[in-house]
């Protein structure tokens, strides 16, 4: 009651002034617009990965929130492309005119399936091959070249609609592999080996190659397409000029497009140039829906029923939604680093520096100023990658080339937001397939032009390869 | 004259603020919960009670009986959103995902158009038991959509599909009507897997009440491990008053006008509203907004959030709620409440007509001006986290 009294003298003596200021007037002054809000944010050391795009949320849903600073419109859309990547797509045809058009082979009915929670697939479940775990198929031609399987295609789609087989289920086994450390300390390294079974179309070719790619975390995407094509390239060294064994080199595709051939940016190989291109060669590949950008389904020439299913229309994402689904993917944030200023985690930075994991895992970046989304210019984010493919040598190559990522070549995948995958995701399974059981292992599993970053870190004290992993976790 | 009246506006602030402390704001918060949590609890209880006697004795009466304490139960839980994406109990484990996932696909559940003998109901080989275990091991797995438990789950069980066409027609949607289930879909040797349709209803109806119990403890001062006693400590209160207004931000702009109102506006789709099976989407939205007002506005229980801004910054409050001078009902509030009272029923109609989709539009305006509003205010209190 006391409070409510007081609360009205103010409130009095404030009108008071109100109203005779506006009497000397004569006139009500127009209501004053909002300032755009801009989160207060401290940028040094990475606490803040994506710049003032940065979210705060450490819970299951952190990786789902559209970035600080974006528009009102691109927060609309943003929620709209939300429901369409999250929300299965059904069967042509059907009463749902806006999604349907699913398969008629596929791996997936929405891309959440895979980016559950927008966070990494966990490539596994209770020893089975996880629906976010993909094959990528290619046969290797006597001359050496690579194409797509003449059967199966360019990737392996396990299930199909009513009335089309899938095309075959993978399976895994795995081989545990121990070892020790210079110190005596023992580690275990966990290798998947695969095999299909069912296989419709007959089993693969002895020169077919497959490739298998667990569905990454979809956080700060749009910051770095924003990243300036010379700043990446700037890091390139293919011929190991600084002698740090390091060779890294940018891969070149296809912008389907324009019909250029340019930077490759996205994907376990880096051989998607854009967030466009990227989603809509996911609507296809992984979910057999057709763009405008991909407009044929991919059947293959053996695959009749695949043939003849029913089309959801043309295109059967309509270039809308995939617009909407391609802002949700530039805008979901990266959140704060947890404990940026533990003294542990900080000498881990320090290490981390000093066996030169940065040779690759390049801490920092500042956007360039010419993004159609300005929210995503002059950023200064932290991603841990360079973007460049690398040789990471026998043990993790797929042996099957992608554009110019040869072989034994991957890209340096980014760390931003690993430490939250148990939470997002509740799992710590890294690397392309998903064989690794946490950051310790993923260290151990590098080799190729990782191998002094990795004998460097072998070499440490126990505590002092704790605090590395202690501080990867906490990005 | 002026001069003076400059100076005192200067000065007020910081006497205000010894007026309305934030541990005052952050008790009332507190205490508001509790009653808004418990409400929704008696009216959970009702509904769980109207169920069971239900499916007890399936009539045209007890069916109408339990759509009705349905409504009400949706009309006590919807205020209480307002105290999602605050770091809050609802927000901890799965809690809201359980009570209130959506959109459903309504097939995992329960025979749909098309498919008679779709959904767990149906499935007696694939589940040959349904309990409450069994179900909270189903929602939300993988996609967010097979969604198994909480309110949508059981307003499809009350009312069925939205599919009615208009009458003489084959592909007009009539959007008057809700769903137009049959409480003979509850009845033994009449509905198919009738038996296990009302355990199913009952086992999520029990599920409903488990779960606004687990929220109603932690907000309970006499349960000692519960969370509002950590929500309380001095040391916290900085950082929860933060949380708070990011959360009411959050709430109002992203969740309700963005996912809830623009994604159904911008693809014209049924499908998206929020109760799609009741047709009660505009009570959602009402209710929604409703209990993002009452934690703004002084609270029973004591002074409100706009109490504490207009401490800081009079100006930042009377965007939000007026003065003497500036009408209530040009504050932000006023605006938006009058907005959404303006959209026409039902919301999956007014989706299909210019007059309801540019009303709608104005409502997500309105309410992402709070959103904005709300997201200027926390410049106005310390942040609560010390950066590095």
């Amino acid at each position: 009651m006391k409070l409510t009294s007081n609360l009205f003298r103010i409130v009095l003596i404030l009108c008071m002034g109100v109203v005779l200021e506006d009497c000397s007037r004569g006139d009500v002054p127009p209501p004053r617009p909002s300032p755009p809000f801009v989160e207060p944010v401290a940028l040094e050391d990475g606490a803040f990965p994506g710049g003032t795009t940065t979210v705060r949320d450490h819970d299951p849903q952190a990786f789902s929130h559209p970035m600080l600073g974006s528009t009102t419109q691109e927060s609309r859309d943003f929620f709209t492309g939300n429901a369409f990547f999250r929300d299965p797509w059904v069967t042509a045809p059907s009463s749902t005119k806006g999604r349907d058009g699913l398969g008629p082979v596929f791996n997936a009915i929405s891309c959440g399936s895979c980016h559950n929670q927008d966070g990494r697939g966990i490539g596994y479940r209770d020893g089975k091959i996880d629906v976010s775990l993909l094959f990528r198929l290619s046969r290797k031609m006597k001359d050496g070249t690579y194409v797509d399987d003449p059967f199966y295609g360019g990737q392996i789609e396990p299930k199909g609609v009513v009335g089309t087989p899938g095309e075959g289920q993978p399976k895994v086994r795995f081989k545990i592999i121990h070892k020790r450390y210079p110190d005596g300390d023992w580690y275990e390294l966990q290798q998947p080996i695969f095999d299909f079974s069912e296989l419709r179309y007959g089993p693969l070719d002895v020169d077919d190659v497959v490739s298998p790619r667990v569905a990454p975390q979809m956080i700060g995407l749009g910051l770095i397409e924003a990243i300036g094509e010379s700043d990446i390239l700037a890091n390139e060294d293919p011929e190991d000029k600084n002698g740090d064994g390091i060779r890294g080199h940018a891969n070149r595709v296809l912008d389907v497009v324009t019909g250029q051939m340019v930077l490759g940016r996205f994907g376990w190989k880096a051989n998607q140039p854009n967030l466009r291109q990227q989603s809509a060669g996911a609507f296809l590949g992984d979910m057999g829906l057709t763009t405008s950008i991909f407009p044929n389904t991919s059947c293959t020439a053996v695959e009749l029923e695949c043939m003849q299913a029913p089309s959801g229309g043309e295109p059967e994402v309509s270039d809308k939604i995939l617009d909407r689904v391609v802002t949700y993917a530039h805008l979901l944030a990266p959140s704060t680093r947890r404990n940026p200023s533990n003294r542990e985690i900080a000498r881990g930075q320090g290490l981390f520096k000093q066996i030169n994991c940065v040779g690759c895992h390049t801490p920092h970046f500042t956007t360039t100023a010419t993004h159609d989304m300005s929210v995503l210019n002059n950023q200064s984010i932290w991603p841990y990658s360079d973007f460049l493919v690398h040789d990471m040598g026998e043990a993790l190559a797929d042996n099957r080339p992608d554009g110019e990522a040869t072989v034994n070549e991957w890209r340096t995948p980014p760390l931003w937001g690993i430490g939250l995958f148990p939470i997002v995701s509740d799992h710590m399974n890294l690397l392309h397939d998903a064989r690794a059981r946490g950051v310790e292992e993923a260290i151990l599993w590098h080799g190729g032009e990782a191998t002094n970053s990795k004998n460097a870190f072998m070499h440490l004290s126990r505590k002092d390869r704790q605090a590395v992993i202690h501080f990867v976790e906490d990005l | 004259m002026k001069r003076f009246l400059i100076l005192l506006a200067v000065a007020l602030p910081l006497h205000a603020f010894a007026e309305v402390k934030l541990s005052d704001f952050l008790k009332a918060y507190a205490d508001h919960a509790l009653e808004q949590y418990t409400l929704a609890l008696k009216t959970g209880q009702d509904l769980q009670k109207a169920l069971n006697d239900f499916t007890k004795n399936p009539s045209a009466a007890t069916f109408a009986a339990a759509k009705s304490a349905w409504t009400a139960a949706r009309t006590a839980y919807s205020p209480t959103e307002a105290y999602r994406l605050s770091e809050g109990p609802i927000d901890s484990g799965d809690l809201e995902g359980l009570l209130n996932s959506w959109p459903l696909d309504e097939s995992a559940i329960d025979y749909v158009e098309g498919n008679e003998n779709s959904g767990i109901i149906n499935d007696v080989k694939g589940f040959p038991v349904i309990n409450a275990q069994k179900l909270i091991s189903l929602n939300g797995v993988a996609a967010e959509d097979i969604i198994t438990t909480g309110y949508h789950a059981i307003e499809f069980l009350l009312w069925g599909q939205d599919l009615n066409l208009k009458p003489g027609t084959t592909d007009v949607v009539d959007y008057t009507q809700h769903g137009n289930r049959s409480y003979e879909d509850y009845v033994v040797g009449v509905g198919k897997n009738a038996d296990r349709r009302a355990t199913y209803l009952n086992v999520v109806g029990a599920l409903l009440v488990t779960n606004l119990q687990q929220i109603v403890a932690e907000w309970t001062p006499s349960n000692s491990k519960a969370f509002v006693h950590t929500f309380l400590l001095p040391k916290n209160e900085a950082k929860e008053l933060q949380a708070i207004i990011e959360g009411l931000a959050k709430f109002s702009g992203e969740e309700l006008a963005h996912e809830r109102m623009y994604v159904a506006l911008d693809t014209g789709e049924q499908e998206e509203e929020h109760s799609c099976f009741s047709d009660q989407t505009d009570l959602d939205i009402k209710y929604n907004f409703q209990g993002v007002e009452m934690i703004l506005n002084d609270m029973k229980t004591g002074p409100g959030l706009i109490s504490l801004i207009r401490a800081m910054d009079p100006s930042q409050a009377d965007a939000f709620r007026g003065t003497a001078a500036k009408s209530y009902a040009d504050g932000a509030l006023a605006k938006t409440e009058k907005s959404i009272e303006a959209i026409p029923v039902p919301f999956d109609e007014a989706l299909q007509d210019p007059t309801g989709q540019s009303q709608i539009e104005d409502s997500i305006a309105e309410l992402e001006n709070v959103m904005i509003l709300l997201r200027n205010a926390k410049a106005l209190f310390p942040s609560g986290v010390t950066n590095p």
